[in-house]
């Protein structure tokens, strides 16, 4: 058998040897007295007959309390020594860390941060563990780690790790660590001993913000629970730190077309801020790979404003040649990395924010439809196809390069080359084409459907909707409006016609629509670019992989063919922008979706197997640290690790295939909530912290208050063996005083009798 | 059984219990009956007769048949009525001593020093035992009444009386009485009722009788015994001898106690006994002194450390303040 700790075991003979020791010390020998007045004592001896009894059930009531005080003080040990062994004796020492985006916040250039401060806090109450204290560490920037855990009694190995931490660029979720704490606090090995809890944090914004429901600490009461628990932590900051952070890159048109003069190159770089809202400066730089470089800007903060925007204009770098400029990505172009960023501040990590542009000479768009042969035909009798091929390069300048694909014959390398795929004749589809479409969409292309002028009943639809997983239900009956439908003139807002919002309601107007087909979304299934009468004309959604995550391409729908039969559209102003902005603003949407957040998987190319951070210059002094190769394809098997293909840094990165051949950019940035310095009162985060128990301050200038705390607690054996030796003296003690009748000797009256 | 000490007469001299200062102490003082004696000799105590003697009585109309020498003359002469002279008769009175010889009356704390005692019960346990004390008692009282010419007798009692009673008014009958205090075995448990029983049946006179006991008998029985004294209208008076252990109960240390008359051996705690022993031993002396009072016994205490002298004397002053306010009234 073994022991939490041998002193209780040499304890609990000692307490047991004791009333001996005392029953020994006390038991003399002595002389009887023959004594005369017998008679008066054994009166005195009957009349306190029933005090006797009531002295007699003291005595055995303390008699069966040793023993049980002593039982229960020895079956602790016995039970746990076979679990733990000698391991178990000392004190469990949890920090719950937060090591999130905030934590690196520097109020000053010299000033330690608050991890730092953290990190020295918990590394002094390591010092001051016993030996056979265990340390758990609990890392709780997203996503969360148990960076120490089980709990070890390796108290160096401990210091390694905490001094190993740095700040993360994600924000921190407490819950979740709490758990995790909670978890190794609930495990078996732990039962009866102190816990100390240290959580350890600024409490900023970005870090939490006090709304998410906390696991409750285990009970201390129940015997499959530690018996003390003792929750800290630190103390919230106070101090309203400024930090400026570059939110978003926005640009105007998300496909970049040299030369259009379509606002192509105009970015927004918006920006927000933290802390005290006074008035202030900030520059502002935007830089890319292969872009021609801009000037940084100043712009001025008016007192009270959180958010500002910033106004940039980009343009491919000049090869010097008189060209419109070279392209990244070859001859017809391909992504284009973009960096803004502001003057490092308090905070790093949110200084910057990189984006991918999607840069072309002109849109490949792949024609889904029957090749036509022979003369052309008279406009009444023009099919989709044609009418959208017209609308997609009403002439010969226009930055849009078609090709047509049959549909029967459709397959995923013939619309290798393809930006957007317009598909004119869906019910021509096959397998492989449906698969080469979805493909398509997994590389961030735009699919646009037309229904098939020609057919009555489109039987195509469900087939359609089921391979590209949509949540939309489509008629297969056309229904008729001889009078025609008009388009609604207030249409909701879309990141398609964004550009062509102000025009739309003008350009609709004309419109009517004498046959469509009924299409129902569900809700979240996408978005009604166009109604009429509320039916939708106009849809697009992202279609959804195997496992239910949206792709990154945009599927949109006409609900009309646009051909002369169904709608006059095709021979509407309506009819070029329409199809061009389509187009455009698609393939860009669907570049957008290529995007990645620090602490996620990100969304990447089918292909894509590797990151490879794209270093910057020196932008915001981060360049020195290295990043390393990110694997995707752990994340691919069940067998992965948990952090695999989690990209921890923000920044651009290049996609790697395969066979390490690069396939695209990332971009990949902070969650700008992450930034958030705003400090958060005590009261508030302790009564966010009380759901899950009682929890108390820590002083960061005394850190092992919870430990002496933990140290003053009286360990259950010991106070049952206090218990045992206190009834065991007072036994003692009652047992000779109220013991009176030794015997009876036989006199000569009882003879006589 | 417990030991039964020998009954082999020893050669004891009488002088070591009694001292001469305890005789000097009582010479002053007369041992009065409080009623009424029948005696057979003349002396200083009232007669139940009356008849020629020398304290007048009373003086009773003449009634046809009295004998005419009792005719008070005087008084025919001046009132020429018959009147008899009546005179109250004095007797000597018989005095019996009844000590008892229990096993409880062997207890004694004081140690025995040289010259001190001589009975069985002390020389076997080394102390001055109750019994040696109420041998020296009873000596003093047979010294005292043996002065004022009265008889006296002294018999032991235990279970039964365990001795004749003889009862003399010889010079040398003290010498008698310590003798046979001396050689009797103290043990048993006594029986107070039967031997006052025993002692009133061969008594047949009325008496005086003097008890000395440690009285931790039943006060019931004490009563009992009481009652038949009174029915025959002896006097008796109540020595309660006590060692001052008894009395103090001034142990200090827990013992076993064993019984001196075969009762059970218990373990006391003086400190936890104290109080509740001595609340039952004022109980105890409290119901004797009260059954003596309530048939006009006397009463009387007495520690068996001390000398019997200054103790006796209170009783026998008392007794004689008693007598002259009777004879008074």
């Amino acid at each position: 058998m073994t022991f939490v700790t041998a002193w209780l075991a040499v304890a609990g003979v000692a307490a047991a040897a004791l009333p001996i020791a005392i029953h020994l010390f006390l038991r003399r020998r002595r002389e009887p007295v023959r004594w005369g007045a017998m008679r008066l004592l054994e009166e005195v001896l009957r009349r306190q007959r029933r005090r006797r009894r009531l002295e007699q059930l003291v005595v055995l009531a303390l008699r069966c309390l040793v023993l049980a005080f002593v039982g229960a003080a020895v079956a602790e040990p016995m039970l746990r020594g076979s679990i733990v062994g000698d391991r178990a004796g000392g004190r469990l020492i949890l920090f719950v860390v937060d090591d999130s985006m905030t934590s690196g916040l520097r109020p000053s250039a010299d000033a330690p941060s608050a991890l730092e401060r953290h990190v020295d806090a918990a590394a002094a109450v390591v010092e001051r563990a016993r030996p056979g204290d265990q340390i758990g560490i609990v890392g709780a920037a997203v996503p969360v780690r148990d960076l120490l855990l089980p709990p070890t009694s390796d108290h160096a190995a401990a210091s390694a790790v905490l001094r190993s931490l740095r700040p993360l660029e994600t924000p921190a979720s407490i819950p979740e660590a709490l758990a995790a704490a909670w978890a190794a606090v609930g495990r078996d090995e732990v039962d009866g001993r102190a816990v100390v809890v240290n959580l350890l944090s600024d409490f900023r914004r970005g870090t939490t913000t006090l709304e998410d429901p906390l696991a409750a600490a285990p009970a201390g009461a129940s015997s499959s629970r530690p018996r003390e628990l003792f929750l800290r932590f630190s103390t919230p900051a106070t101090d309203e730190v400024a930090n400026v952070q570059v939110v978003g890159i926005d640009p105007l048109r998300s496909l970049l077309i040299p030369g259009q003069g379509d606002g192509s190159g105009q970015v927004t770089v918006r920006l927000a801020r933290f802390g005290p809202l006074d008035g202030g400066r900030t520059r502002v730089a935007l830089e890319g790979e292969g872009l021609a470089p801009t000037a940084p800007r100043e712009v001025r903060w008016e007192p009270g404003r959180s958010t500002l925007s910033v106004e940039f204009r980009i343009e491919p770098r000049s090869d010097g040649a008189g060209s419109a400029g070279r392209l990244p990505g070859g001859e017809f172009g391909g992504a284009l990395g973009v960096v803004a960023s502001v003057a490092p501040d308090a905070l790093l990590p949110d200084d910057r924010f990189a984006a991918v542009l999607q840069a072309r000479r002109a849109v490949r768009v792949a024609m889904i439809d029957r090749r036509t042969f022979g003369a052309e035909l008279s406009v009444e009798r023009l099919s989709a196809g044609q009418w959208l091929a017209r609308a997609l390069r009403p002439t010969d300048a226009a930055p849009m390069e078609l090709f047509v694909e049959d549909p029967t014959r459709l397959s995923a390398a013939a619309l290798r080359a393809a930006d957007a795929a317009i598909v004119v004749r869906p019910d021509l589809l096959q397998a492989d084409g449906l698969a080469a479409l979805r493909e398509l969409l997994r590389r961030g292309g735009l699919v646009f459907v037309v229904p098939p002028g020609e057919a009555t009943v489109h039987l195509w639809a469900e087939r359609f909707v089921e391979a590209m997983r949509l949540p939309w239900r489509i008629g297969i009956e056309v229904v008729e409006s001889p009078e025609g439908l008009v388009l609604d003139e207030r249409q909701r807002s879309s990141p398609l016609l964004r550009l062509i919002e102000a025009e739309l309601p003008a350009l609709i107007a004309p419109v009517r629509i004498h046959r469509r087909i009924p299409i129902e979304l569900a809700d979240g299934g996408g978005e009604r670019v166009l109604e009429a009468s509320g039916a939708p004309i106009l849809v697009a959604g992202l279609a959804r992989d195997e496992r239910d995550a949206p792709l990154p391409g945009t599927v949109v729908l006409l609900a009309t063919a646009p051909e002369l039969g169904w709608t006059d559209l095709p021979v509407k102003p309506l009819m070029v922008p329409l199809v061009q902005e389509i187009v455009r603003q698609g393939v860009g949407l669907g570049q957008e979706g290529l995007r990645g957040r620090v602490g996620e998987r990100p969304i990447t190319g089918p292909s894509t197997t590797a990151l490879v951070a794209v270093v910057p210059d020196d932008v915001g002094g981060r360049a020195e640290r290295p990043v390393p190769r990110i694997d995707l394809r752990p994340a691919e098997d069940a067998t992965g690790t948990r952090r695999a293909g989690i990209v921890e840094r923000s920044g651009l990165y290049r996609q790697l295939d395969a066979a390490e051949v690069e396939v695209g950019l990332l971009a990949v940035n902070v969650d700008p909530a992450a930034g958030d310095t705003t400090p958060q009162s005590v009261e508030s985060v302790e009564g966010w912290l009380r759901s899950s128990g009682a929890w108390s301050v820590l002083d960061l200038d005394d850190p092992g208050e919870a430990l002496r705390s933990a140290e003053s607690a009286l360990p259950l054996p010991w106070f049952l063996l206090a218990l045992a030796l206190a009834c065991a003296v007072a036994e003692t003690i009652l047992s000779r005083r109220f013991s009176h009748v030794e015997g009876r000797a036989t006199g000569p009256a009882e003879a006589a009798a | 059984m417990a030991t039964t000490p020998s009954t082999t007469p020893r050669a004891i001299q009488a002088e070591q219990y009694l001292a001469p200062e305890t005789l000097a102490q009582i010479a002053p003082f007369e041992l009065r009956a409080k009623m009424i004696v029948e005696g057979l000799m003349s002396g200083m105590h009232r007669s139940p007769y009356q008849g020629q003697a020398v304290e007048f009585a009373q003086h009773r109309a003449y009634v046809p048949g009295d004998p005419l020498r009792h005719l008070d003359w005087k008084v025919f002469g001046r009132s020429d009525k018959l009147y008899l002279k009546q005179y109250h008769q004095e007797t000597n009175l018989d005095v019996v001593v009844l000590v008892d010889g229990s096993g409880s009356m062997t207890y004694g704390s004081l140690k025995t020093k040289e010259g001190w005692g001589g009975t069985i019960a002390g020389a076997t346990t080394g102390t001055w035992t109750k019994y040696d004390a109420a041998t020296a008692l009873a000596v003093a009282i047979a010294c005292l009444c043996l002065g004022q010419g009265d008889r006296i007798g002294v018999a032991v009692y235990a279970d039964e009386l365990r001795t004749p009673l003889r009862r003399s008014s010889a010079r040398d009958q003290w010498k008698t009485i310590v003798q046979t205090l001396s050689t009797q075995p103290v043990e048993s448990r006594a029986n107070l009722v039967k031997s006052a029983e025993q002692a009133l049946g061969k008594v047949t006179n009325r008496a005086l009788f003097m008890v000395i006991s440690d009285f931790l008998d039943d006060p019931e029985a004490i009563r009992s015994a009481l009652a038949r004294f009174r029915h025959r209208r002896d006097d008796v008076v109540l020595l309660q001898m006590l060692d001052r252990r008894e009395i103090l109960f001034d142990f200090d240390a827990e013992a076993p106690f064993e019984g001196l008359e075969g009762e059970a051996r218990i373990v006391v705690e003086p400190d936890a006994f104290r109080g509740a022993y001595l609340e039952a031993l004022r109980r105890q002396c409290d119901a004797v002194a009260a059954a003596a009072r309530s048939f006009g016994f006397d009463y009387l205490r007495l520690d068996s450390h001390e000398s019997v002298g200054p103790a006796l004397s209170r009783l026998l002053a008392r007794r004689g303040a008693q007598a002259r306010r009777g004879k008074r009234s």
